[in-house]
Parts: structure tokens; sequence; C-alpha cells
């Protein structure tokens, strides 16, 4: 039983529990409901023969006589099967018999012995094909020696018949009842395992960085498993964030290495001074893509978090500024709640990227814009320099595309920022800006 | 122009040092954060080029307590750390340039001038006195667009009076500024750079202000 679900394996269960103790219940019952019956049948059998002892006597010639009342109305209905016969022994023509009986006989069996009391019973199929169940008792009456044969029967068909229609009503009750089982099983199941399915809701919101753990009220039964499992995200998560940290710490301890190599190469011959500018080129290409690939990765793994764009823009603003004074940046924020649904940082580098971007080819003006779409936060940034060209702007949104190499960059600014944008969701348009150069317009997702 | 590098990898602290003797710079080195911060402290540079992972204390902290105590020189920040939110951090803390490692020192060099010529005022890359010209990219001076050939003292002393045209350097001032730390100062020696540099370019450029120092100006047109 690996596989297939709890609550499948549950229901299973008592599914078959319900139909073992159902089919068992049933057998139980009608038996003892048949030994009941015909416990009754044959008391009814017997006492009916008792009924008639009381009721039957010889008259003054020797004949017998009597009236005897059994009040039954199956005795008086010929061929019933409910029989009763008085007759003298020796001399079987000196005879009662019950309406039922007529002219007919019960007649006697060979081989069964009287007990004590001069009684005896069997059973027998009539001339009408019909199982019959007779008492018979020998007594002698008044003060003769004459002894005389009681016989009464029962038709055993009519508590076969009376059987039969309890199983049929037990049985269909109890397969309703079964049902019912069954069904409130299934609902029991439901519920009692509701919370694992919030648990697994839960996670699959972690998995998605919906949320960092898993959150409400459990059940005190699983609850333990919960706290273990929440427990074993922090920890999780701290390891990731240190070998994060480390990788980081790794490929930033590089590039002081890198730097001197390279610096070193161009005073080496010809020949080695290639080999070297080559190899350390490799280097810082594998430690960027370790950093960016750090970085990406650490975005799947953090939790919808907010940003004012506001603080956040003119903080980036004032960088600029600082670091291109020749340039005038004017900022245009329009409306409230301009917030960004996403990590600072990753703010920081989309925007901080295209104002660089910006700078490096404005004339002398460059403008912020931050205003809110819908459910979006638009971020424009426009410079009056010479602008793109549509397949320049397509080129330079791939990776390691580099424009203009004559200003400094590391040539990844704008297909880094598309990264950065796509992983939440937003996009990157390049366009042509009323100051004349280039349009960046990112659009990112704002709640 | 004296400069201060702070950088605790040695390799790349000479590299640096050389890159920018070579470029006519004086220069000083520390290697660790709290040397650092007390060579900044105390001396009169021009620029500092500052390394932001140092060992002892780090070149944030150093930045930090700069500018706290109003030291305004212009400081170019050298980090391995590329993310924007590094250099809000660094240029929150003062910085007025920042370098991404690895870097070529050519492009260290270049910020250097931008800087130190952006703090003296200046925009263009070259300077002018009347018909003087210094094209701080290239380290040429021409008068009328004739070349000038000077030797590298000379081009220094030239360098940082055209930075700070029409103010007055007492020999002191200008020792400080164009020997770095190891060198055997004797005043004398600007007075025999000056008299060479006036006869290189013409007497005009160069006045002797009595008892305060020197001025760089353009002459009156009359005068050439």
């Amino acid at each position: 039983m690996q596989q297939g679900t709890l609550s499948r394996r549950l229901i299973l269960l008592t599914s078959i529990w319900a139909v073992i103790s159902i089919g068992l219940a049933a057998i139980f019952l009608s038996q003892a409901y048949r030994a009941n019956a015909e416990r009754r049948f044959e008391e009814l059998v017997t006492a009916n023969l008792y009924i008639l002892m009381g009721a039957v006597e010889p008259d003054e010639d020797g004949m017998l006589a009597g009236q005897p009342d059994l009040r039954d109305p199956r005795f008086l209905n010929f061929g019933s099967g409910w029989y009763w016969v008085v007759s003298s022994v020796s001399v079987p023509s000196n005879r009662l018999a019950s309406a039922s009986l007529a002219d007919g006989d019960v007649a006697l069996p060979s081989g069964i012995e009287f007990d004590d009391r001069f009684q005896r019973s069997w059973s027998y199929v009539d001339n009408r094909g019909q199982e019959l169940t007779a008492v018979e008792a020998r007594v002698f009456l008044g003060s003769g020696s004459e002894i005389y044969s009681f016989r009464a029967t029962g038709n055993r068909g009519d508590i076969a018949a009376e059987i039969n229609a309890f199983i049929r009503t037990m049985v269909l009750l109890l397969a309703v009842f079964g049902l019912g089982f069954i069904l409130a099983s299934f609902v029991i199941v439901r519920i009692g395992l509701a919370p694992i399915s919030g648990a697994t809701a839960s996670l699959g919101a972690i998995r998605e960085g919906k949320a960092e753990k898993l959150e409400g009220s459990f059940p005190s039964e699983i609850q333990p498993l919960i706290d273990e499992t929440n427990a074993l995200i922090v920890s999780n998560r701290s390891i990731i964030e240190r070998a994060r940290t480390q990788v980081g710490n790794l490929a930033h301890s590089l590039k002081t290495p890198i730097a001197v190599i390279r610096n070193e190469a161009e005073a080496a011959p010809p020949a080695l001074k290639n080999i070297m500018l080559e190899q350390t080129a490799a280097m810082q290409h594998q430690v960027q893509a370790y950093l960016d690939r750090a970085r990406i990765s650490a975005r799947h793994a953090t939790v919808t978090s907010r940003t004012e764009a506001k603080p956040a823009l003119e903080r980036l603003v004032r960088v600029i500024a600082k670091l291109n004074p020749r340039i005038d940046v004017e900022t245009r924020f329009s409306g409230e709640q301009l917030v960004f649904a996403g990590e600072t940082q990753d703010f920081e580098e989309i925007v901080g990227n295209l104002l660089e971007n910006g700078a490096r080819f404005a004339r002398s003006r460059l403008r912020v814009s931050a205003s809110r779409q819908a459910a979006s936060l638009l971020v424009e940034i426009e410079d009056d320099g010479l602008g793109m060209s549509a397949l320049e702007a397509e080129l330079a949104l791939k990776r390691g595309m580099r424009l203009d190499e004559s200003t400094p960059g590391s040539g990844l600014g704008l297909s880094i920022v598309k990264d950065i944008v796509a992983e939440y969701g937003g996009d990157l348009a390049l366009g042509r800006s009323e100051l004349g150069g280039l349009r960046a317009t990112a659009r990112l997702p704002s709640r | 122009m004296r400069l201060l590098v702070v950088e605790d990898d040695k390799n790349l602290n000479r590299q640096l040092c050389d890159a920018l003797t070579d470029a006519g710079y004086a220069v000083d080195k520390a290697f660790d954060g709290e040397e650092g911060h007390y060579l900044g402290d105390t001396e009169p540079y021009d620029a500092i080029v500052l390394d932001i992972g140092l060992p002892r204390m780090d070149g944030i902290t150093v930045l930090e307590r700069w500018r706290r105590d109003g030291r305004s020189m212009p400081v170019l920040v050298l980090t391995a750390r590329d993310r924007w939110s590094d250099k809000v951090s660094g240029i929150d803390a003062g910085a007025d340039d920042y370098v991404t490692k690895p870097f070529h020192v050519e492009e260290v060099l270049a910020r250097v001038r931008a800087l130190i010529r952006r703090s003296a005022g200046h925009a263009a890359s070259t300077l002018r006195c009347g018909p003087l010209e210094l094209d701080t990219r290239l380290s040429r001076v021409t008068v009328d667009g004739n070349p000038v050939k000077l030797t590298s003292h000379e081009l220094r002393l030239l360098s940082y009076l055209m930075h700070h045209q029409d103010k007055v350097h007492s020999r002191t001032d200008l020792t400080e500024h164009l020997y770095d730390q190891d060198f055997d100062r004797d005043s004398n020696t600007i007075e025999v750079f000056v008299g060479r540099l006036r006869r290189k370019l013409g007497a005009d450029y160069i006045e002797t202000v009595r008892g305060l120092g020197y001025r760089l100006k353009a002459p009156e047109p009359g005068q050439i």
C-alpha cells in the first residue's frame, strides 16, 4: 500500500470493514431469526397438539368426539399443510380430523422412537409437495385401556416465507446503513485530512515564493510535523544563504587578482599578453556568470516584499547626479502609492543600470518618471543623447552586447535589467524620448 | 598633484602607484584602513584612490570618518561589489566616483584625472590659461598650439598651478602637493622648477607674490 492517497487508504479500509461487519451482522441476525422462528413454529405445533389433547374425548360409545378450537383458520383451509388428526391406535377408523385434512391422513413414520412422554416429531412431504413438521403423542383417554394417537402438523413453507421476508428487509436496511457509513467515512476523511491539504497548499506557496513558512494553526497531531518542516525550511534557507554568500565572496575576491594579472599583462611580451588577457577575460566572464546566477536564484527564494519607489529613485538619482555633475537630472513622480512589489536591491539594480546607461549617452539631460498604471509601476528613464534604432535596441537587450565600445561599462547593463524585470513578470521597452534620445520603460509589478 | 592609494593587495597597489607616478602624480600608498585613514586625515591630497575591502578598517568607514572630520578631497572608490546597493552606500558615505574590479589601470587614471579637474572646478579635460593649454588626458602642453617639452617634475608643477589658477600658493603648499611622503623636501627645488618653467613658457605666466608664493595667471595681451 505505497501508492494512492491517504484518504483512499482510509476510505478503502473503512469500506472493507463496513462490508465485512455488515455482512457478518446479516448472517448472525438471519441465523438467530431463523432459529427463533423455528423454535416458535415447533412450540406452536406442540401447543396445538396439547389443545387438541384437552379438547377431544371418547363418548359413551367409545367414539372420539369434541370440538377443538385451535383459533387458526389454516386448519379449516383444505390442504393448507396445517392439519390435526386424532385416532384410536387399535381402530384407525375411530378418528377425528381437521377440515384442512378432510379424508387425508398424517402418515406415521417408521423408525422414529417416542420419547419418555410418548411424544415424537418428524418432518415429511405431503402429497401436495409441502414440507411439513408433525408432532404425535400417544395417550390413554378416560378410564379405558384404549390408546389414542394425537397428531398435529404445521407447514414449514410458512416460516420459510416469513424468514425470507425478514432477510429481505434486513439486507435492505443494512445496505442503506453500509452505504451511509461509507459516505460518512468519505466525508470524515475529507474533513479529518483537510489540515494536510492545507499544509500541502502552504508548502506549494513556499515553493512558489508566496510564503516564507507554513502558516496557520494545525491539529496537535500534525503540528510537530509543521514545526519540523518550518525549522527545516529555515535551516535550508540559511544553508543556501551561506553558500550564496560564499560564492559571492569567492567571486568578488577573484576580481582583485584578475585586475592585477590583467594590468601586468599590459607590460608582457605580445604572445604572453594575449594569452593573459584572453584567460583573465574568461575568468572574469565566469565570475560574473556565477554572481548573476546567485542573484537570480536568490530572487527565486525571496518572498513578496515591497519597495517604496520614490525614496529609492531619489537615492539613485542622487548617486547618478553626483557621478555625472554635467548632467541635469529631472524627476517626475505622478500619483501616490508608487510601490514596487519586490526587493529593494532588485529595484536599485533595474533603475540604477537604466540610469547609468542613460547618463552614459545623455548630452546634458536625464529624466526619470514614475507613475502607476493599473497594477503596474512604470519607471521611465529618458536621455537627450542620440537614441537607438529598433535594431540597436534589440541588440542592446542581448547579453554581453555593447553598442558603444568607447564609453565605459560592463556591457551587461540593459540585458541584466531585462532579466531582472522578466523575473518579476514585467517588461522592458526601448523607444524614442521627446528629449531626443533613448527612452527605457520598465513595467514592474505593483501591489 | 599628490595622491594617496589605499589598497591592501600589494600587487594592485604597486600597479596603481606605478601608473599614477608615470602619469606625473606624486603618490603615497597605504595597505590597510587605519594607515590610509591616518594619511588622508593628515596630508593634503588632491585625490584618493580607496579600496572598500580593507583590513583593520573598511573603506566605507575610512571615508565616513574623513567626511565627518571635514576632509573634502575627491575620493575614487575601488570595489569588487558591483550591485547598486553597494554603489549607493559608497556614494552616500562620501565617494565621488567608483570603479568596479577588475579594471584597467587606465580607467582609474581617467577617473582620477576627471575627479581632480572637477574638484578644481574645470569641466573640460583641456585646461587653458591664455595661449597656454594643458591636455590633462595626454599630459601635453602647448603655447599657441606649439608643443612645449617638459620634464615630469615641471609638468607636475604646471599642472597643479593650472588646476588652481589665480590662487597664490606658498612654497610649502606646493611642496606638499607635488612630492610624496618619502621625498626629501627642499623648498628651493620649487624655485628651480619655477625658473625652468618661466624659461620654457615665457616669464609672464607665473607671478611671484612677494612673501606669499606663486600664482599662475594669463598674461595681459600686450605683454605677449
